[in-house]
């Protein structure tokens, strides 16, 4: 295990951001030397290339914002441009007719027929400026602006905006913009809006794309995907009743009331990409400190429902197991302060990251080991490495931060509370959005690692898309089986393979490299390929760039007592004929294994005998299948492919093993008679209507 | 008669027909036993002969699951490991409360009907060993009042089944309205009130109903009524002037179900079973449960019986009724 020398490291971080916010460019890494396979990547420079500096207001009567900010823009690349595209995310859900609105409707998460007028939200951009200084003249910039729909062409999509510039503006200069912009929030989409006077304020704000060297990198906002933007300051003034609680990304540098009842909060917080806030007169504020020796204390502030005032120290547990375990496998969490939002029961709101903040979720009465709110507050704590701090494109690779941190969230629910227990909620009247009120526990049925690692969503979607697809062409139905639950798996069968120690070196390394930056896939397994002294291509050929199903499985078992017929030789050397003559206590052992899916994986195939002895194979997994036979003085009494479940994304575990027996009928009928006491309950439920 | 009497009443008469008893649970077993075999054999199907048969064994093995669960439709998609103890009961209870049982796969929709059809055969019979002063249970019997009863029951479970279908249609109005009413509502509690009264509502409506064709079907019973239109009016009439006694008692006897489910939630067996003993124990507990619930229902009619019987003698006797008289319904014999 990799353990941080954090003063050290503290001390170079710091002197590395202190120094790239001086210069807004170009600290040029060490290029990295290639491995054959894998593409050298250079790596991208640290910056705090956009800053914002913003002033918001929201009227919760009217449910508006309305919002004046600057940004301070740098162009770090080496070619010049003479465009500004921005993020309008919140003008997904204007109508029914955007990008977004279409691709959750194939995902069948949304018909968009129930909503209200009230319901959708907007924003809408009233000017463009482009302040003067820098070597720029400045000028309003409003009539040339445009929508664009880089990847579908939808003319009806209002979610990415281009802003023309007069002069283009070149490597190393930085311009400054002022944007006025009104939004109508919309009761909740994506986590974002409002359920009576809840709040929750997400992607916000008109935000600037990221200028590659590519050109600009300015998705529209799609179903399955999230989001992408460069590091940076943000001051973010923030207008509120007086009596609401707020809560933001950053820390509060000042708080001033106004003569009308609304008070101005302003929050400040550097080395982010992204900034969000809620507010609501209901939160109760909790504090909490997470103290690691050899990590950095971070003050933890938890914005709480006053009904799940009980499950206050559970949240902090959680957020203290998730800052423990990730600080001391990948690295520290570089900033003092954690803000946990427990959002308003049926605000949609929970489960959702944001830097420095982000929003867990639980309901009342919830069990404890059933996996909530513990599994989705160390999951949103986790994203603060995998995405807020490690910052990849998540419109192309959601993957380098849903999956890193899915497989992150499982490993830390398993160090620290083992396997979770089934929870079943019950009370659910139809035509009520939201699972049961009553949940009951089945506290003898686990779920494992494998079942929160999401082997059961990605059984059903395995060969949907490849993972190397933009995320954003992902059929949108199973693109998060492909994102979450296919990058845990092959993780945690990396983690199987190359053992612990090794992946552990690969993460930390990844993430210490690439903090504060945007790595691509290439740059993972680099890193891989790099610190594991092994070229991993083709099991990255397999699990990133394939879209195949791995299914090995025993065909057959035999074992029969070794004949002999025919001539053959007797003692004396003369031939004798054999006529099924049994040779003493020796069996011939035959196991055909096969490998039904299209992806290979090299597996281990044992075979254990009723004397106890056991035998084990290397097959490289290759071949359609292989027959291996075994002579010994004992019958065999099981054989396994893949004994020790190395490969968690083998679809159908169940066929990996075989006995030579019959099959036992003692579960069927435990499990039936089970059944058969419900199914006779319902039957009796039948009969109270005559 | 008071209501208490009434509960005692109908209890003992289920507890003194200990034939009636066995008879209707084996009725219950056997309709249900097929489709318990069609499970097994899937079950079986899929552990095979694979090491998951030892963690099937000896408690549940969730990732198995998720490989059944895959390949499972019909009547294999209705196993989940929520069938154990009384996760099984919750599920029919809530199903029973919100319509869920009619959504069902259709196999079991279409064995919920036969067994409602074989009940509506039967509740002659069980009114007929509830009114006979003594002897033993005989099947020849019961069968031939249950059928003497089997069509005029029938059409009753027709006049019952489009309320009991006005009531689910009320409920998916009602619970979507409730669902508009607190979407501003941003504390869980509240809106579990409201659900609960709404809740509450249509477990009542359901009741009432039910109640009603109780006393439809007793009426037609002991006056051998034809007009199961009238019947059902008589049943409505009855109940109206008797609220007390009739739903003191059906809700007196409600309550003692929701004990015994409490009871059951306490002793039921989860799924750590790793013997043929402790899985015979398991399935013999499960069985007690349903027993002692079929035994509660015995218990409503023969109540209800005794308190429709007990109040015809005082009309008989011009004692007066609970509430103001309603318009007599006269019916002219056939």
């Amino acid at each position: 295990m990799v353990r941080f020398d954090w003063p050290l490291h503290c001390t170079i971080w710091m002197g590395l951001l202190g120094w790239c916010s001086l210069t807004p460019v170009l600290a040029q890494e060490e290029a990295i030397e290639a491995q054959p396979q894998e593409e050298a990547i250079e790596a991208r420079p640290l910056a705090r290339t956009t800053n914002y500096r913003i002033e918001v207001e929201l009227d919760p009567e009217s449910k508006t914002l309305e919002g004046r900010q600057t940004v301070t823009w740098s162009n770090i690349q080496e070619q010049p441009t003479d465009e500004l595209w921005f993020h309008l995310y919140w003008n997904a859900w204007r109508n029914n007719r955007s990008t977004w609105m279409l691709e959750n409707r194939i995902r069948r998460r949304f018909s968009g027929r129930d909503v209200e007028e009230a319901d959708w939200g907007y924003i809408e951009v009233s000017s463009v400026r482009l302040l003067p200084g820098m070597g720029y003249l400045g000028g309003d910039l409003t009539a040339a602006m445009r929508f664009a729909a880089p990847d579908d062409g939808n003319p009806e999509d209002r979610t990415a905006l281009v802003v023309p510039l007069p002069t283009p503006v070149g490597p190393g200069e930085t311009i400054q913009v002022e944007v006025s912009w009104r939004s109508k929030i919309p009761r909740t989409f994506a986590r974002t809006g409002f359920r009576g006077d809840f709040f929750f304020f997400a992607h916000w704000f008109p935000k600037l794309g990221v200028f590659e060297e590519e050109g600009w990198n300015n998705h529209q906002f799609h179903a399955a995907t999230e989001f992408y933007s460069d590091y940076g300051t943000y001051d973010v003034s923030i207008t509120v009743p007086e009596s609401y609680v707020l809560g933001a990304t950053g820390k509060e540098v000042d708080l001033e009331v106004h003569p009308d009842e609304t008070a101005t909060h302003r929050y400040r917080q550097e080395d982010v990409h992204e900034f969000a806030w809620t507010t609501s007169p209901d939160y109760l504020v909790r504090e909490a400190r997470f103290a690691e020796p050899g990590l950095p204390s971070v003050n933890m502030r938890l914005l709480l429902q006053p009904e799940h005032l009980e499950q206050a120290e559970r949240h902090f547990d959680a957020t203290r197991a998730a800052l423990r375990h990730y600080g001391n496998w990948y690295g520290p969490y570089p900033y003092d302060h954690l803000t946990i939002v427990d959002p308003a029961y049926g605000s949609g709101a929970g489960g959702m990251e944001y830097p420095t903040l982000f929003t867990a979720g639980t309901r009342l009465f919830n069990p404890f080991g059933g996996g909530s709110p513990e599994g989705v507050t160390v999951h949103e704590a986790g994203h603060q490495f995998w995405y807020a701090l490690v910052g990849d494109n998540e419109f192309e690779h959601a993957w380098l931060d849903e999956g890193l941190n899915e497989f992150s969230e499982a490993r830390v629910m398993d160090v620290t509370h083992g396997d979770s227990i089934l929870v079943r909620r019950y009370l659910s009247p139809p035509g009520m959005s939201g699972s049961g009120f009553f949940p009951v526990v089945f506290r003898d049925i686990k779920r494992t690692r494998l079942g929160a690692s999401g082997l059961d969503t990605y059984r059903s979607s395995a060969t949907s898309d490849s993972q190397s697809t933009p995320t954003y062409e992902y059929f949108p139905a199973s693109a998060n089986a492909i994102t979450y639950s296919k990058t845990a798996l092959w993780l945690l069968t990396l983690e199987r393979y190359l053992g612990w120690d090794v992946l552990q070196e690969i993460m930390s390394t990844f993430f210490d490299r690439w903090t504060f930056r945007h790595p691509r896939p290439q740059d993972f397994f680099h890193v891989a390929n790099e610190v594991s002294g092994r070229d991993l291509t083709w099991f990255f050929d397999e699990v990133y760039r394939g879209s195949d199903a791995f299914d090995y499985a025993v065909a057959s078992v035999s074992s029969e007592r070794i004949e002999v017929d025919g001539w053959v030789e007797g003692s004396e050397g003369e031939l004798v004929y054999s006529e099924g003559e049994e040779e003493p206590e020796m069996y011939r052992t035959e196991v055909v294994v096969r490998r039904n899916g299209g992806a290979v994986f090299p597996v281990e195939v044992q075979m254990v005998f009723q004397d106890g002895t056991e035998v084990r194979k290397q097959w490289d997994g290759a071949s359609r299948w292989e027959l291996y036979i075994e002579e010994r003085p004992s019958k065999l009494e099981y054989a396994v492919v893949d004994p020790e479940r190395k490969l968690v994304l083998d679809l159908y575990y169940t066929n990996n093993s075989r006995r030579l027996s019959p099959a036992s009928t003692f579960p069927a009928r435990k499990w039936g008679s089970k059944w058969m006491i419900w199914l006779q309950d319902l039957l009796a439920t039948f009969a109270f209507f005559v | 008669m008071s209501v208490v009497k009434g509960i005692f009443v109908g209890l003992w008469r289920a507890v003194a027909s200990p034939g009636l008893v066995v008879w209707l649970w084996l009725v219950n077993l056997v309709v249900a036993l097929p489709a318990a075999g069609v499970i097994s054999e899937s079950l079986r199907s899929s552990i095979g002969a694979s090491l998951v048969h030892q963690d099937m064994a000896a408690g549940f093995d969730m990732d198995w699951y998720g490989e059944f669960r895959e390949g499972a439709d019909g009547l294999e998609a209705t196993f989940t490991p929520t069938v154990v103890g009384v996760g099984a009961f919750y599920s029919n209870i809530e199903d029973w409360l919100f319509g869920g049982l009619f959504r069902q796969f259709p196999g079991v929709v279409a064995l919920g009907a036969v067994y409602a059809l074989l009940w509506v055969l039967f509740v002659g019979g069980i009114l007929d060993r509830f009114t006979d002063s003594g002897g033993f249970f005989r099947l020849s019997r019961f069968f031939t009042v249950g059928g003497r009863f089997f069509f005029r029951f029938l059409r009753l479970a027709v006049f019952s089944g489009v309320l009991y279908f006005l009531v689910y249609r009320f409920a998916g109005w009602l619970f979507g309205r409730i669902d508009d009413w607190t979407r501003d509502v941003t504390v869980e509690r509240t809106v579990l009130a409201v659900v609960l009264m709404g809740t509450a509502f249509v477990a009542l409506l359901l009741s009432l109903v039910n109640v009603v064709f109780d006393y439809a079907k007793i009426a037609t019973f002991v006056e051998d009524r034809r007009s199961m239109l009238l019947a059902a009016l008589r049943g409505l009439r009855f109940v109206l002037s008797h609220p007390a006694r009739t739903l003191g008692l059906y809700f007196g006897l409600g309550s003692l179900g929701v004990v015994l489910l409490a009871l059951y939630g306490y002793v039921a067996p989860g799924a750590a079973q790793s013997t043929v003993t402790g899985v015979v124990v398991a399935f013999l507990v499960g069985q007690a449960y349903l027993i002692a619930k079929l035994m509660l229902r015995l218990a409503f009619y023969g109540g209800e019986l005794s308190i429709y019987q007990d109040a015809a003698r005082a009309e008989e006797r011009g004692e007066p009724s609970e509430a103001p008289e309603a318009p007599e319904v006269t019916e002219s014999a056939e």
